[in-house]
């Protein structure tokens, strides 16, 4: 692979702006020269291992936060989970009461009019 | 005048009372058990159906306090178990962005050596990334006891009002203890109504949790597809001689 066509590449790849400033001046100054030497080829890598490492960090942390979000939602449909089945203890509770009073209700005596 | 006379037969009518017992006087012993037994139920329902209505009065109102205490218990429950979900959660997100950061700032000290003057800017992404969503620290279930204590106290009031009004126990008293139990269902509902409330927020919360999640999970896989199509460059430029 050229230069040249490597500067093709370099345009199509995700680079932050300023790595990518720094990848196209060394590129062109090569360019220029006619050939890469070995400390702009190694500065080159350092630059892309450098972003490479700040992807993977942006990454990760994106990860942990969503497993972080996930696992909170998780909880707090846990919690609403076990607070419905208290209110349905409860509703089922208070129903039986109100039963138990209408019931008590019924069976009293009506009162006669003479 | 006509209408002297009929007050005056009225007046001179004898009581129910009066003309039952005249009329177990009259009938001998068994017809006057029997006569009895009609006076007693006569005498008797009033006080027994007063002290029905009484009781169900209030067992409805014990059942009421029973019933939002309960459903109090299980809104402190509720809201404890949020606040230590809350805090775990927070946590959570201060290690991550702790690390984050660290790491950052040591990779923007290397950065620096190659000439990249925006070293600080990975950081503050890493703390962008680690921000909470506006709302999902909010409590839901606070204040509830107070809004149901309100809710009790205003019940107890009714029932007192209703009974007080009706406190000689008429033939109405069934209608009293049915509007009784049906105050007693409304309130029970409003309570349920104040549950559900929180419920409903704690439900926005896990779907505004789900959603920026999905966020994250989405653009960390597009990071890293960006990382892999360095990684490739990487491997065509090693390939570059020199």
């Amino acid at each position: 692979m050229n230069l040249q066509e490597l500067k093709q590449k370099l345009n199509e790849v995700g680079f932050s702006d300023e790595v990518s400033a720094k990848l196209h001046e060394i590129i062109d100054a090569a360019i220029v020269k006619g050939s890469l030497d070995a400390v702009a080829k190694q500065q080159m890598m350092d630059l892309v291992d450098l972003d490479v490492e700040a992807g993977l960090l942006e990454a990760d942390t994106m990860d942990k936060m969503a497993l972080t979000l996930g696992s909170f939602a998780a909880t707090n449909e846990k919690i609403l989970e076990m607070n419905d089945e208290k209110e349905a203890k409860i509703e089922a509770d208070v129903e039986e009461a109100v039963s138990q009073i209408e019931d008590a209700a019924k069976a009293a005596p009506a009162v006669p009019t003479l | 005048m006509k209408i002297e006379t009929m007050d005056s037969e009225i007046q001179s009518r004898p009581s129910v009372m009066e003309r039952i017992t005249t009329a177990a006087e009259t009938a001998g012993r068994p017809r006057s058990e029997r006569v009895m037994k009609v006076l007693d139920r006569v005498l008797g329902a009033p006080e027994a159906v007063g002290m029905a209505v009484t009781i169900a009065g209030e067992n409805a109102r014990a059942l009421q306090e029973r019933a939002a205490n309960a459903l109090n218990e299980t809104a402190h429950s509720m809201e404890e178990a949020t606040q230590d979900a809350i805090d775990q959660f927070t946590g959570w997100v201060t290690k991550t962005k702790d690390k984050g950061v660290a790491k950052a700032r040591d990779w923007g000290a290397r950065a620096l050596k190659f000439g990249l003057t925006k070293a600080t800017s990975l950081e503050d992404r890493v703390v962008a990334i680690c921000n909470i969503p506006a709302g999902l620290e909010e409590i839901a279930a606070g204040g509830f006891e107070a809004r149901a204590k309100a809710g009790s106290e205003q019940y107890t009031k009714n029932v007192v009002d209703l009974m007080t009004a009706k406190a000689g126990l008429s033939a109405e008293q069934r209608a009293i203890l049915e509007s009784l139990l049906a105050a007693q269902e409304v309130e029970r509902q409003k309570l349920e109504e104040k549950q559900a409330k929180g419920r409903e927020k704690i439900g926005l919360r896990v779907e505004k949790a789900r959603g920026r999640a999905g966020e994250l999970k989405a653009d960390a896989d597009n990071k890293r597809s960006w990382v892999e199509k360095q990684r490739v460059f990487k491997g065509l430029l090693a390939k570059v001689s020199v």
